[in-house]
């Protein structure tokens, strides 16, 4: 099962995988809420999801992990369009944020990477949805990877302003089987995966852990 | 909700007990685009909500809504559509109950003026934002431009007031013309038309538009203006029109080069946001208000970026929704 919310393209990442690995043999979502409800059916399947995932979730061990360049981690940033905006008043302010993780654990991720609570958290499901809530002041600011970022930085000419990073890097995208239920063939195909569809999945490599 | 909570709102406290759900009721019209929104709103909130749609194209007594909202303890109302609000209004009237209970109103055009009646109100404007429209049609953009052409009507006022504002942060800007200024409230699509007409070539010259943006307004754009004024006068310039009505960049009617319409999945998804943060945050309504809609369905007709002579930026067109070729 795949879930990497943000990008709204599960159908191209699903026509890759069905080439790669079978017809039928994969779900492929858009929705943190929807792969959870499908994790409930097939306790046992592997998945492809952020590492946070497996962190708030446990009894996953990542098999796979995705690279970006050399990197298999990166910053997530509190970017703001407001030099008013800062981390002594932003636990009361909209902060926009895809929703990579689901209702509880992306309040946890926050909580853990900035050390704030967010009372009014806006969660998306569009990457590019982010920069349009800080441009209309639906949001005081949002929270991005880095990757994220760059790409925002080249679609504004917003006076963006970076309040804070995360305290430590934070994984991209893994593959993870059930604790114990090592699957090396599908581990194998997956590594083999073509770069047309590592690049639908958000990253360029796999490192093997 | 996994707990009891005390929620205050503008009106008082309404207890919510923990074990039983919280069930909403949604005011709708069985089109199918306001069964999406409806459908999204379910299925982004959890199990501890429940939404049951009452059908508003036929014609329902408020007292039956009234005894239905009452069977099921309803906690909220959806309210789609000016229809379902006129319910709203009648519920309020039937019973105290409902002018304290939450109202969240969506899918309606100039809401907060539409919605007035309303007490305890909040939702999303259903309109797209001029600076979404301008922003996302720039991110697609290989040619540049800096001035954005708009005729308007007077009520549109605060909007191109809003969009002024936040374009300038963008460093574009805006430059407006008010066709029923000056003949408030009696102005016809020939009127507005002559406006303009009479309007446009000082438009260009003095203080320039690089392209123009259609509002979804039948005084601005209507079967006389369309052919004479938008096609035969703006588009033969070879400026660009972008418009927030899909139906402008088919190929049948050829205007525009990008349109928006809002996204209704992703509006139900802002819509149970709204609905969570005051269930589970106690964000008060007021706080909440009427925000912009913010995830958009983008189109773009190619062909006519091609027969005008706008540059594309290839790299950024895997953002669009439909292209058509």
């Amino acid at each position: 099962m795949v879930c990497i919310p943000g990008k709204q393209n599960t159908p191209s990442i699903q026509s890759g995988l069905d080439g790669l690995v079978g017809q039928g043999k994969t779900l492929v979502f858009g929705r943190i809420k929807d792969l959870e409800g499908a994790m409930a059916t097939a306790p046992d399947a592997a998945i492809i999801a952020s590492e946070s995932f497996f962190k708030y979730t446990g009894g996953y061990t990542i098999a796979l992990a995705g690279k970006m360049g050399g990197a298999s981690s990166g910053k997530y940033l509190l970017v703001a369009a407001s030099k008013e905006i800062t981390m002594d008043n932003i636990k009361d302010k909209k902060v926009g944020i895809v929703d990579f993780l689901g209702k509880e654990r992306i309040s946890l991720f926050i909580k853990e990477y900035f050390g704030v609570d967010i009372k009014m958290l806006k969660r998306a499901n569009k990457e590019e949805d982010l920069l349009t809530m800080l441009g209309i002041e639906a949001a005081d600011a949002i929270i991005v990877s880095n990757f994220q970022y760059k790409e925002i930085l080249s679609n504004t000419k917003l006076p963006l302003t970076i309040v804070a990073s995360s305290s430590s890097n934070v994984g991209l995208a893994g593959f993870a089987v059930r604790s114990g239920k090592a699957d090396e063939k599908l581990k194998k195909t997956i590594q083999n995966a073509p770069a047309s569809l590592l690049k639908e999945i958000g990253i360029t490599g796999w490192e093997v852990r | 909700m996994k707990t009891a909570a005390i929620i205050i709102t503008t009106v008082g406290l309404v207890f919510v007990n923990a074990s039983a759900k919280t069930n909403i009721v949604a005011l709708q019209p069985s089109d199918a685009q306001f069964q999406t929104v409806v459908s999204s709103i379910q299925s982004e909130l959890d199990t501890s909500y429940h939404v049951d749609a009452i059908d508003i194209s036929k014609p329902v007594k408020t007292e039956d809504v009234a005894a239905r909202c009452k069977k099921n303890e309803t906690k909220a109302l959806i309210i789609m559509d000016r229809q379902a609000i006129k319910i709203a209004e009648a519920l309020q009237k039937f019973d105290n109950a409902f002018v304290a209970m939450p109202k969240f109103v969506y899918m309606t055009l100039l809401v907060e003026v539409s919605a007035k009646g309303l007490s305890n109100a909040a939702g999303i404007r259903f309109e797209v934002p001029i600076y979404t429209l301008v922003t996302n049609f720039r991110i697609i953009s290989q040619t540049e431009f800096l001035k954005v052409g708009i005729f308007h009507r007077k009520s549109y006022t605060g909007a191109i007031e809003e969009a002024e504002k936040l374009l300038s942060k963008e460093q574009i800007s805006l430059n407006p013309v008010c066709v029923d200024c000056e003949k408030n409230g009696k102005t016809t699509q020939s009127d507005a038309l002559s406006v303009m007409r009479k309007s446009f070539d000082a438009m260009l010259k003095e203080h320039g538009a690089d392209i123009f943006l259609v509002p979804a307004d039948n005084l601005v754009v209507n079967n006389s203006s369309l052919g004479e004024f938008w096609i035969g006068t703006v588009k033969k310039k070879n400026l660009p029109v972008i418009a927030s009505l899909d139906m402008l960049a088919n190929p049948s009617i050829a205007l525009a080069v990008f349109t928006a319409d809002p996204d209704l999945q992703q509006l139900g998804a802002q819509a149970a946001n709204q609905i969570m943060g005051f269930f589970e945050n106690g964000t008060p309504l007021g706080d909440i208000g009427f925000e912009p809609v913010i995830s958009i369905k983008s189109t773009l007709n190619e062909s006519i970026a091609k027969e005008i002579g706008w540059k594309l930026n290839a790299g950024k067109l895997g953002r669009i929704n439909k292209i058509v070729k």
